[in-house]
């Protein structure tokens, strides 16, 4: 589809079109399939994340690793540094994690481990900006795309290169969904995707009995911040030194050096505290025997 | 992996928590339950590697039970699939089994049947929801139903293949890829084609009546 943010600034340059026209215009030619297919699934995965953080909000479930249970609820408490609405954002991305570990419908944005990350920020930028429909579901289309260039250039997947594969990634699509919602084009969104996933560079994977519960969670909400954070620098004019492109590609580079204890087997990190290893035992410990 | 669409990263929609450990396990079971062709009553299912280790905590086991009774990876009715196998009838054990070194650690082997048929599959769910079918009846395999693909079992007699691709031609399909694999003591075969479109009955009607076919499914999921 596209392999770098380069040639996706450029074509939307050279056409004289929005990023988000180009996209679906690429996503036609390369699926075979008619506008009106590729809109009906958008609108499908767009409105499955939105049911998924409706029922995220109401539905508290039981989660395996008791420690973990109940904790979005608690970031409805009143600001001491973040905005209210920034707060919130961190709150609904927990909630649909916690949501996604109860077994419900989630869309994965990329994966499942980070599904909270993407749908909490643009809906709240949405209502924050008091855009349209349309205007979040132009942004969710660029922002998606920018996920599909980090697939081509590294991977989205947590075994193969760590959270920053998912979180780092929802993170960068995140904010520049949004920094694109606010209005920034062309420099400003090649500085977000750069500026959101140098943040996160490294990230490792460590999943606590290697459930997609601790510390995955509680890392979907820095993937809410840094896409604020990353799109609130882009669009005040902050550039990066490394390109976008270049910093994807170093994520692939750091991925493929980081121990496999440390990418989705449940080893490392948190997952190797002392701590970590009595959550794994107590876990295994009360599974049924088969 | 190559990335061609929008939906390979914003297209999957599941039941959580685990793409691998969820929802492609409930994958690899939903087209064993396709293959059966009719519902099933009893399984066994064998848990190999990682399935085996965190089957409770992702949810696998109830994947796994909701697939076999055709229930997919994204309806919610999956983690309920339980108390659905109850009243449908469907009665399942869990074993732990090491299915040897040659296969992906998120693989199950699923022995199913009912009252006059059985068959038994192993699957492997290797990320992000994506699976791959590699044995059948214990012959090699290797498709992951994305496409309409074509699956039989017939006796390893010459002419045979010819008259399942005269009929897909007939039909105005085109194949995609054609896979054919043996088991010579028994003298049966497994083949599995996969075609540029939805396979409608009429086609598998008339490929059944073909002499020393045993056995025709039609994947379009």
């Amino acid at each position: 589809m596209f392999e770098s943010i380069a040639e996706l600034l450029e074509l939307a340059e050279a056409k004289k079109k929005e990023l988000h026209e180009v996209i679906i215009e690429r996503e036609m030619e390369s699926t075979n399939k008619s506008l009106e297919k590729v809109m009906e699934g958008l609108k499908k995965s767009l409105d499955t994340m939105k049911q998924s953080l409706e029922k995220g909000l109401k539905i508290d479930v039981v989660l395996p690793i008791g420690e973990a249970m109940e904790q979005s609820q608690k970031m409805q408490a009143k600001p001491f540094f973040l905005s209210k609405d920034i707060k919130e954002a961190v709150y609904w991305a927990m909630s649909i994690m916690e949501y996604n570990n109860g077994m419900g419908v989630i869309c994965a944005a990329p994966t499942a481990g980070s599904c909270g990350v993407f749908p909490a920020t643009i809906l709240k930028a949405k209502e924050m900006l008091n855009k349209t429909d349309d205007q979040l579901m132009h942004a969710f289309i660029v922002g998606s795309a920018v996920g599909v260039i980090c697939g081509n250039r590294a991977t989205l997947s947590g075994s193969e290169a760590g959270c920053q594969a998912e979180v780092g990634v929802a993170s960068t699509m995140a904010a520049v969904a949004i920094t694109y919602m606010a209005g920034g084009r062309g420099n400003y969104i090649s500085n977000a995707v750069a500026l959101a996933l140098k943040n996160l560079l490294g990230l490792v994977c460590d999943p606590v009995g290697g459930l997609v519960i601790s510390p995955c969670i509680k890392r979907n909400a820095i993937g809410v911040v840094n896409a604020f954070l990353a799109a609130e620098m882009a669009l005040s004019g902050v550039t990066s030194i490394i390109p976008a492109d270049e910093v994807i590609d170093a994520m692939l580079e750091i991925g493929q050096k980081l121990p496999t204890e440390l990418k989705e087997t449940g080893f490392g990190g948190c997952a190797g505290t002392p701590t970590g290893k009595r959550i794994a035992e107590t876990l295994y410990k009360n599974q049924n025997k088969i | 992996m190559r990335y061609d669409s929008l939906f390979d990263v914003i297209g999957h929609i599941m039941v959580g928590p685990s793409s691998s450990h969820t929802a492609g396990a409930c994958r690899i079971a939903y087209i064993t339950r396709l293959l059966f062709g009719k519902p099933i009553k009893n399984a066994n299912i064998h848990l190999h590697g990682s399935f085996a280790e965190t089957y409770q905590g992702h949810g696998t086991d109830k994947a796994l039970v909701a697939g076999l009774l055709g229930i997919p990876q994204d309806d919610e009715n999956l983690r309920h699939s339980f108390s659905i196998a109850k009243e449908q009838n469907l009665n399942y054990n869990f074993y732990k089994k090491n299915l040897g070194k040659g296969y992906h650690p998120n693989s199950v082997l699923l022995e199913v049947s009912d009252e006059n048929d059985k068959l038994s599959v192993i699957g492997s769910s290797i990320g992000g929801g994506n699976i791959i079918i590699k044995e059948i009846e214990g012959m090699e395999a290797g498709f992951n139903g994305d496409s309409p693909t074509l699956v039989f079992e017939n006796r390893d007699v010459k002419g045979v293949i010819a008259k399942v691709t005269e009929i897909i031609s007939e039909f105005g399909l085109n194949i995609d890829n054609m896979e054919l694999s043996q088991n010579k003591s028994k003298k049966v075969a497994l083949g599995w084609i996969e075609v540029e479109d939805t396979i409608n009955n009429e086609m598998i009607e008339k490929i059944k009546q073909i002499k020393d076919i045993l056995w025709v499914r039609a994947l379009n999921v």
